[in-house]
């Protein structure tokens, strides 16, 4: 084939997938979408799925409905949400687990390259909590006597996860050396920490929220850029020294290949939701703060996670 | 406090909460009885409906869904010998031969009082002890998950008495199978041979039902123009059917017994409603001066079973309300009909929100006593089952099966483990291998072996942090003294038939 001729049929056919494309998005949505959650039913990321997917499917015209594809650390379900036709009816609620992690840990077909950003709705904080009977009151009391006694003090966290991530981090920034007990999820996690098996628990906010309200554990840091408007009183890691951070996040994203057209109606749509006054007030009753990106900051974040935790992950 | 009661009452008495929990109620039965919907889908699928009712009227469905459907998979385990629930597996053991000897009234009659003693126990557990069980179950570490792990591993030689090789080779064919899929403590993926749909392990929902339902429908295929066990309709007044005094007398000890052990295995998270079924009903076993009626329709198997699997359905919610952790995975769900009313579960709750826990200890109750009700109202329903000819009741437990895993896993993969896990089961019954075991060792494996590897961590490598503390060194005796006793039992058996061998000859 002259070159002519395939540029000629290369343009046909980018032409016609565009008409196609602007023909679909018209019409887009005449039929109920898709939510894929990663993660089990009841788990935290799901339970703001099913709060989003209503006003969605309002903002939008048709239902949407959540789909549970949980197993093999969120790729199973991310990878559904790549097999699927690319026409915008099929939307994956991703979080920096299925979405940065476990590529990042095992070959599972994908790269955060493979999807395409839509917004970003939650930026969870990370909290390093002890039980309220510790004789650690600052980050600096447990630094200082984990740094005197080196392998001797345990965490508990779900391994490779962002909560055991970020204590990496701090280990690496305050030269101690803690054991990793490794544990089945957040609460397990929590447990361990109440019942005396594990010293200190790298957790999400939300998992530890209400033993900290009950006095049964403090928190001697939180890994973000600032406080948590839900948490005034627990000092920043950076604010005590430590430039350390852990910011897991969970937002919108369909696959690459999907109608330019349709990804800003989404887009539009998500960000409604995500800014109406209903919504941020109904998710802040199940402990989560609503932290809007829209698409491209959300893309950046997805690129910053990537280069921070590939070093730690990659060929682990 | 007066005040605090009295508006529970009020609260859970009216129309829409006994209607809420009536329907809840239903529905967990019918989904609990039919072989591939699952309970904690249910609870799952009705959760964002609970989001727009009162937060007692939503978390009353709920309960009434998980109640129900705990005790719901036991009515299929009975009539077709397919348990709908993996809980009801045990059940399945004795009552199905109860079914076929023409007693299914009577089994039926037993799962349902069982259930409902034990469930009461449970409540009034949960009411009055919630804080010192969750004393006792804070104490039930890594070192004490593995060890009741392995007492519970050691009742499989109790439930193949006389088949013990087989009985093991299929407990540790359940174990294997178990760790397929992320590795629990590293992350990494193993046996999974690239296949991505591996990668979380095989399914549970599709070994169940494969083992169970598609292996019986399998083994009916064989079995034709077999006619229904009842001809005519099913009258539970009948003899057969009704619990006598000599029932009750084999099988009250068992439910004293399963009840008050079932609900500190709800309290102690990771364990759940199926270990506390297995777990007690070897326990009756073991402890039955006749080990041989059972798997022969011994009532007290049955009830064993049954008090054990639904005993856990209140004491689950110990360790969300006292620590705010959930306790299995339906209260894990039920997580989210809490947190989405601003209520958080844990310790906090009780200071800040005593009208609502009052109401919901109310609730409990009423759900309950509900159940008692609507079951009993059920069962003359259920047992006409019998009359159904198997050529037109297992080609529908086969579309039910298959859709049921769909909608759980929504994979296509997991339907053909399934008929996959249908054949091995049948090949494992045609060859005289009991299935219990493959499902007994499928739960406990993750059980077990996180427990060994966090402990080990614990103690740095020492395997003294299993015997210095003191629920483990128990749990340790008891499974050694279990395996003692059921060698022993076996070597005097062969030693009989060896002798009444050498009188014939």
């Amino acid at each position: 084939m002259s070159k002519l001729a395939r540029l000629f049929w290369t343009a046909v056919f980018l032409s016609s997938t565009l008409w196609l494309g602007a023909a679909q998005a018209q019409g887009y949505p005449s039929k109920p979408i898709t939510l894929i959650v990663t993660w089990p039913a009841g788990g935290s990321t799901d339970v703001i799925a099913r709060l989003f997917a209503e006003p969605l499917g309002e903002a939008l015209g048709q239902p949407v409905a959540v789909v549970n594809r949980a197993g093999g650390g969120g790729s199973l379900g991310t990878m559904a949400a790549l097999d699927a036709p690319k026409d915008g009816y099929t939307i994956l609620m991703t979080t920096s687990g299925n979405h940065v992690l476990t590529p990042l840990k095992k070959d599972v077909g994908y790269t955060y390259q493979n999807f395409v950003p839509i917004g970003q709705l939650v930026a969870a904080t990370i909290m390093l909590a002890v039980r309220a009977d510790s004789k650690w009151k600052t980050l600096d009391d447990f630094v200082k006597d984990a740094k005197a006694n080196p392998g001797k003090y345990t965490f508990g966290a779900v391994p490779n996860g962002m909560p055991q991530l970020t204590l990496n981090g701090l280990e690496k920034a305050a030269g101690i050396k803690l054991v990793h007990i490794p544990q089945k999820g957040g609460a397990p996690g929590a447990k361990a920490l109440l019942a005396g098996d594990v010293d200190v628990l790298p957790a999400n906010a939300a998992t530890v929220a209400s033993n900290l309200k009950a006095g049964k554990m403090r928190a001697l840091a939180m890994f973000g850029e600032q406080r948590d408007p839900a948490f005034p009183d627990v000092p920043t890691a950076k604010e005590q020294g430590y430039a350390v951070f852990g910011s897991p996040f969970v937002g919108v994203a369909v696959a690459k290949g999907v109608p330019q057209p349709v990804i800003d109606k989404l887009s539009a749509a998500v960000e409604k939701v995500a800014k109406s006054a209903d919504f941020q007030a109904k998710a802040e009753k199940t402990a989560t703060v609503i932290t809007y990106l829209p698409a491209k900051a959300f893309g950046a974040v997805w690129a910053r996670d990537w280069n921070t935790y590939a070093p730690m992950l990659k060929g682990k | 406090m007066i005040d605090l009661v009295l508006g529970a009452f009020a609260e859970v008495l009216s129309a829409q909460t006994l209607g809420l929990i009536a329907i809840g109620l239903v529905v967990g039965i019918v989904i609990g009885a039919i072989p591939g919907l699952n309970v904690p889908l249910a609870v799952a699928i009705a959760l964002p409906i609970t989001f727009k009712l009162s937060p007692i009227g939503g978390l009353a469905m709920l309960v009434g869904i998980y109640k129900g459907g705990t005790y719901g998979g036991s009515i299929s385990a009975v009539l077709i010998n397919v348990p709908g629930t993996p809980a009801a597996a045990a059940t399945a053991l004795d009552g199905a031969p109860l079914t076929r000897q023409g007693k299914a009234g009577k089994a039926l009659r037993m799962s349902l009082y069982a259930s409902i003693i034990a469930e009461i126990l449970s409540d009034i557990a949960l009411i009055l002890f919630a804080v010192p069980i969750a004393f006792v179950a804070l104490k039930v570490g890594p070192p004490e998950t593995f060890s009741i792990g392995l007492f519970a591993l050691a009742l499989i030689g109790v439930l193949s008495e006389g088949n013990m090789l087989k009985g093991l080779m299929a407990g540790v064919l359940g174990l294997f199978l178990s760790t397929f899929g992320v590795d629990p403590l590293t992350g990494d993926f193993r046996l999974t041979f690239g296949v991505y749909e591996l990668s979380g392990g095989w399914s549970f929902i599709a070994l169940v039902i494969g083992v169970f339902a598609v292996a019986e429908a399998l083994i009916q295929v064989e079995r034709r123009g077999v006619k229904p066990i009842s001809t005519g309709k099913v009258r539970l007044s009948e003899p057969q059917h009704r619990l006598d005094r000599e029932d009750w007398r084999r099988a009250l000890p068992a439910i004293a017994r399963s009840a008050p052990i079932g609900v500190l295995i709800g309290a102690i998270p990771g364990l759940g409603a199926a270990v506390s079924a297995y777990l007690n009903y070897g326990l009756t076993r073991n402890l039955s001066k006749h080990p041989e009626r059972f798997g022969q329709g011994a009532i007290e198997g049955v009830a064993a079973a049954e008090a054990g699997n639904n005993a856990v359905t209140a004491s689950t919610f110990v360790p969300l309300l006292t620590l705010g952790v959930p306790g299995d995975v339906i209260t894990a769900i039920m997580l989210g009909a809490f947190i989405v009313h601003g209520l958080v579960p844990g310790p906090a709750l009780f200071e800040k929100e005593s009208a609502f826990v009052a109401a919901f200890f109310v609730m409990m109750i009423v759900t309950t006593l509900l159940h008692l009700v609507i079951g009993r109202i059920g069962l003359p329903l259920f047992v006409q089952t019998t009359r159904v000819s198997n050529k037109l009741l297992f080609p529908a437990i086969m579309v039910l099966s298959v859709t049921g895993v769909f909608v759980a896993t929504n994979s296509f993969f997991d339907i053909f483990a399934m008929l996959g896990f249908g054949v091995l089961g049948y090949v494992m019954v045609k060859s005289g291998f009991p299935v219990a075991p493959l499902l007994i060792g499928f739960i406990l494996g993750p059980l077990i072996e996180v427990g060994l590897r966090q402990s080990m961590i614990m103690s740095r490598g020492g395997l003294d942090i299993f015997f210095t503390r003191p629920i483990s060194a128990v749990f340790l005796a008891l499974a050694a003294l279990t395996v003692l006793t059921v060698a022993w039992r076996e070597r005097r058996a062969a030693r009989r038939s060896r002798a009444s061998d050498g009188d014939s000859g």
